[in-house]
């Protein structure tokens, strides 16, 4: 009996050195944290991850001649590793927000985006007027800018109310309970919308547009941020928008 | 030279003195059983000789060392005393062989085959080779206590002390148990017992050591204390634990 | 995609898992017998220190030690790995339960058993190795099963700091195809299949090390 006590303490050591020791790799090797749920811009598909992000990214890389490693978290963890500085930079659609640079850096602005709130076709819910919104129950996964515009925006404005909004882990949740009727309307990225609209008979109920871009984001005070912004600058916004494109087919 | 001096033992459990000034020899190759009433020290007195208990004066030599002083290496002595328990304590953990060579392998530092060698010679002797590979659990109460015994012979003690060997065993087994001590007594193995199975007594001292209330009263061959004793206490105690026949 | 391919697919995660439950058990067992022993000493700071710990770590979320440990430590410039965060927070916490096992089956050992090592010229610490702990592991048994299955139903918890197991996986894949149903219920089966795996190889090394008149309570 001692022996497999042993035994297990023995693979518990092996472990934590393979483990503890596999992270120091050169400093050279970029470390990226994704939230690999959100199509196009960030997904996993057969074991590989892609994305627009991610194609923007390998450009990156490919130029500065450098290699990436990429750690999948969820979606508060992708932002938490790079305030704790365990990820070099994070990408997976992430909206550039005030509150959101006061604890990290963001590279200039790299996409347009909307944000959708979609309905069931059938249920068939369609409204121009902002005031209607009361009247419907909103979800979307936890951590996500909506809520900052919720809470600044529409609950002065008598609009909506953050406490009655429904959390969810990811927008694979929030689907479901649209699907099944136990949401009304689901708050989605206009990326994503678009990616999910050929897979559900979802359409857009209100579309909120003009105000939210994505951008890569930087632990503070990270140098390789002003690079990365040098590197979009020598892109251009040609060649941006055909990759975005390509993806938002 | 005795093997062991006992020279005005005291000892005192919460100011009431339970061994009052005892004084006692044994030799090599010597038997003496302690006997009295419940509560007279007998137990006690064990105790003290092997330092489970510490003594609160007086002087125990043993091998012509005093171990009664301070910096004394307990563990030597006690690798040297065999102490066989009235609850036969074995490991239950361990089979009947193993228990009596984990102080060999461990305190003693033999190998396994030698401390197997000398485990199977004691076995042998006992009568316990074939239950060897048995369990605790699995053993009777005699076959218990003569494990409990082979355990104590294991590691060669220079002494053997055993406390009530047979006190919580049936008349049956206690008789299984009293022939192997017999033995070891017919082997001149040096002996301390503390009883009051008077059957017991008689078959394995050399004399018989009477206690009363602390102090030793009268040391004698068994016949002269069972039956021609004219000290009262003598004969009470001894009217009430021998079968008259 | 079939549910054998979700199935396959998400299996590529249970090795993870299954490492870091293995690794944060060895953690707890470790943790728990230090405490044990510890808790047969009599100095009042150690008895103080136990009450402590005890208290601290049977009240305190995993999720919430782990984020203190990964997100929250580099704070004050200590950096810990995502694998060693994850096992060193399960494993002091399960320790915590787990020394209150190992308690219980120390004092559960014979007195008289330990009084004979005693006259027999061992000194507490041989004492302590060759019967009280051999007689405790035994006893132990059902306790240890009971913490290794929580555990194992912890390490979902992994994916949060960047551990691929196969929470991860199953997100992932949700977030493609939006087949959640059956993608949970996947997730649900292999940990069905890995948790009776792990009570098989127990119940098997139970057999193997039992010995008559020692058993569990």
């Amino acid at each position: 009996m001692k022996k497999i006590v042993l035994l297990f303490c023995l693979l518990c050591l092996v472990s934590l050195v393979f483990f503890g020791c596999g992270k120091k790799e050169e400093a050279s090797v970029i470390q990226v944290a994704v939230c690999a749920t959100s199509p196009p811009n960030m997904f996993e598909e057969n074991g590989k991850y892609q994305g627009m992000d991610l194609e923007i990214f390998e450009g990156f890389c490919k130029t500065r001649n450098r290699q990436y490693k990429i750690t999948s978290y969820d979606w508060q963890g992708m932002l938490g590793s790079l305030i704790g500085k365990q990820a070099d930079v994070a990408f997976s659609a992430i909206s550039i927000t005030d509150k959101r640079k006061e604890v990290m850096d963001f590279s200039k602005p790299y996409m347009d985006n909307t944000w959708n709130l979609v309905s069931i076709k059938s249920k068939n819910i369609v409204f121009n007027d902002l005031a209607e919104l009361k009247k419907y129950t909103i979800g979307y996964p936890r951590g996500m800018a909506y809520s900052g515009f919720i809470k600044n925006k529409l609950e002065p404005e008598g609009v909506y109310k953050l406490s009655d909004v429904k959390m969810y882990p990811t927008y694979n949740e929030v689907l479901a309970d649209l699907k099944n009727g136990k949401l009304d309307l689901a708050f989605l990225d206009g990326s994503v919308a678009s990616v999910y609209s050929k897979k559900m008979d979802i359409q857009d109920s209100y579309v909120f547009t003009g105000f939210d871009m994505f951008g890569f984001a930087f632990p503070k005070g990270s140098p390789l941020r002003d690079d990365f912004d040098r590197y979009l600058a020598e892109l251009g916004p040609d060649k941006l928008k055909a990759i975005i494109d390509k993806w938002m087919k | 030279m005795a093997l062991i001096e006992v020279k005005n033992l005291v000892k005192t459990f919460d100011g009431k003195a339970v061994l009052q000034g005892i004084n006692l020899e044994l030799s090599e190759g010597q038997s003496k059983v302690l006997m009295g009433a419940s509560g007279c020290g007998k137990s006690t007195l064990l105790r003290c000789l092997n330092l489970l208990l510490s003594p609160s004066s007086g002087q125990i030599i043993f091998k012509g060392e005093d171990i009664t002083r301070p910096k004394v290496d307990i563990r030597k002595i006690r690798e040297d005393i065999g102490f066989v328990f009235q609850n036969f304590a074995l490991y239950r953990h361990l089979t009947v062989e193993e228990n009596a060579t984990l102080g060999l392998r461990k305190l003693k530092k033999m190998k396994m085959k030698e401390a197997v060698e000398k485990a199977t010679y004691e076995l042998e002797r006992v009568g316990m080779f074939e239950h060897r590979n048995k369990y605790p659990a699995q053993l009777s109460g005699g076959q218990k206590q003569r494990a409990a015994i082979v355990r104590a012979l294991a590691m060669d003690p220079a002494v053997l002390f055993l406390d009530e060997p047979t006190s919580s065993l049936d008349p049956q087994m206690s008789r299984e148990v009293v022939n192997v001590i017999n033995k070891l007594f017919l082997d001149n193995i040096t002996m301390l017992c503390v009883t009051h199975d008077a059957f017991l007594a008689k078959y394995i001292s050399d004399t018989i050591v009477f206690i009363d209330e602390g102090v030793v009263v009268a040391e004698d061959i068994a016949e002269h204390l069972f039956y021609e004793s004219t000290d009262p206490r003598i004969k009470q105690f001894f009217m009430s634990v021998i079968d008259h026949r | 995609m079939t549910f054998w391919n979700i199935l396959m697919i998400l299996a590529r995660g249970a090795g993870y898992t299954i490492l870091v439950t293995l690794a944060s058990v060895s953690a707890g067992l470790a943790v728990g017998l230090l405490l044990a022993v510890l808790g047969t000493m009599q100095h009042k700071a150690v008895k103080l220190f136990l009450a402590a710990y005890t208290y601290i770590f049977r009240s305190i979320p995993v999720l919430v030690l782990l984020f203190i440990v990964f997100f929250g430590l580099p704070g004050i410039d200590i950096r810990i790995s995502p694998f060693v965060s994850m096992v060193l927070s399960l494993g002091l916490i399960s320790g915590a339960y787990l020394a209150e096992v190992f308690r219980g089956a120390i004092a559960a050992v014979d007195r008289d058993e330990i009084l004979a090592a005693e006259a027999m010229g061992m000194n507490r610490a041989e004492i302590f190795l060759y019967i009280t702990m051999p007689q405790m592991f035994r006893m132990a048994v059902p306790g240890m099963i009971n913490e290794f299955t929580s555990i194992l139903k912890y390490t979902p918890f992994a994916y949060t700091v960047g551990i691929p197991e196969i929470m991860k996986e199953a997100m992932s894949l949700a977030a493609i195809t939006l087949r959640g149903l059956e993608i949970y219920l996947a997730v649900g089966i292999i940990y069905f299949i890995i948790y009776k795996l792990f009570v098989l190889l127990f119940m098997a090394l139970e057999k193997r090390f039992r010995i008559p008149g020692l058993a569990p309570e």
